[in-house]
């Protein structure tokens, strides 16, 4: 059996994790291509992490244990957080799609450094206030933020 | 699968709609001997190396590159990255066969 998960299987266990649902179901909640999300299907029940009962998908009880310990798992969320972060800087460079993902080099003075924390924290505080909401999966945003020091950044490069 | 059928395979995923005569005037090979190579006729090695050619440019990083960069990533790369890089080329393969759908 695999130890890891793709984006796109996290993507269908989270949707079935909602609620059980049938195919047709699945396809309005992840708005993925009926031949793709059938494919994720099938290496999913093969991996046994889903079941199948009445044409409803469900997460198989005998290895959410299992599940939950791959979906923790630091190099695989290492590996999936670097998928979609590669997959945005994409859309925004050669896409232009320059909501996607910003990118800036700066010099910061102590008094501009305490303000741009000060409202990372709040972006932080704002999106765990939110967090705990559920909806369409498809209509799901992923945020990412973040900051590090240029010298640092190029020696965990190395 | 035979190496003559996985380069005219390869070719052709390449170059899906292109021309007889096309591919005649780029590997320089007469338009009706193309048309036997594609229908089977065996090749000649320096046939074979004119269509090997026009992938490899045509890919940029050919197989033999990947291979090379390969080798010498494990013979250069600590064990993390190498367990990093394999990872990585799991979850690529893996989900290049979803978006084909099997």
């Amino acid at each position: 059996m695999n130890s890891y998960i793709t984006s796109i299987e996290r993507y269908v266990l989270e949707s079935i994790q909602k609620s059980a649902k049938s195919i047709f179901d699945l396809v309005l909640d992840t708005k993925l291509e009926p031949k793709i999300l059938k494919s994720v299907l099938f290496n999913l029940q093969n991996e046994k992490y889903i079941t199948v009962r009445k044409e409803r998908y469900f997460l198989n009880e005998k290895r959410i244990e299992d599940l939950k310990i791959i979906l923790k798992d630091r190099m695989t969320s290492t590996l999936e957080i670097s998928h979609i972060i590669k997959s945005n800087i994409h859309e925004s460079l050669i896409n232009d799609k320059k909501e996607c993902f910003q990118f800036k080099k700066i010099s910061l003075n102590k008094e501009e450094e305490v303000i741009l924390n000060s409202m990372l924290l709040n972006i932080e505080s704002f999106l765990e206030s939110i967090q705990s909401k559920k909806g369409k999966t498809s209509d799901e945003k992923i945020v990412f933020w973040g900051m590090n020091s240029y010298i640092n950044t190029i020696n965990s490069l190395l | 699968m035979s190496l003559q059928k996985n380069i005219i395979i390869t070719y052709k995923n390449l170059f899906p709609t292109e021309t007889l005569k096309t591919t005649s005037k780029k590997t320089g090979i007469q338009q009706t001997r193309v048309f036997r190579i594609f229908n089977g006729a065996e090749m000649k090695l320096s046939e074979y190396e004119v269509f090997e050619n026009i992938i490899k440019q045509s890919q940029g990083v050919g197989f033999n590159d990947f291979l090379e960069a390969s080798r010498k990533c494990s013979q250069t790369l600590p064990t993390e990255k190498l367990k990093d890089l394999y990872f990585q080329m799991n979850l690529l393969i893996k989900n290049a066969r979803y978006l084909k759908g099997y």
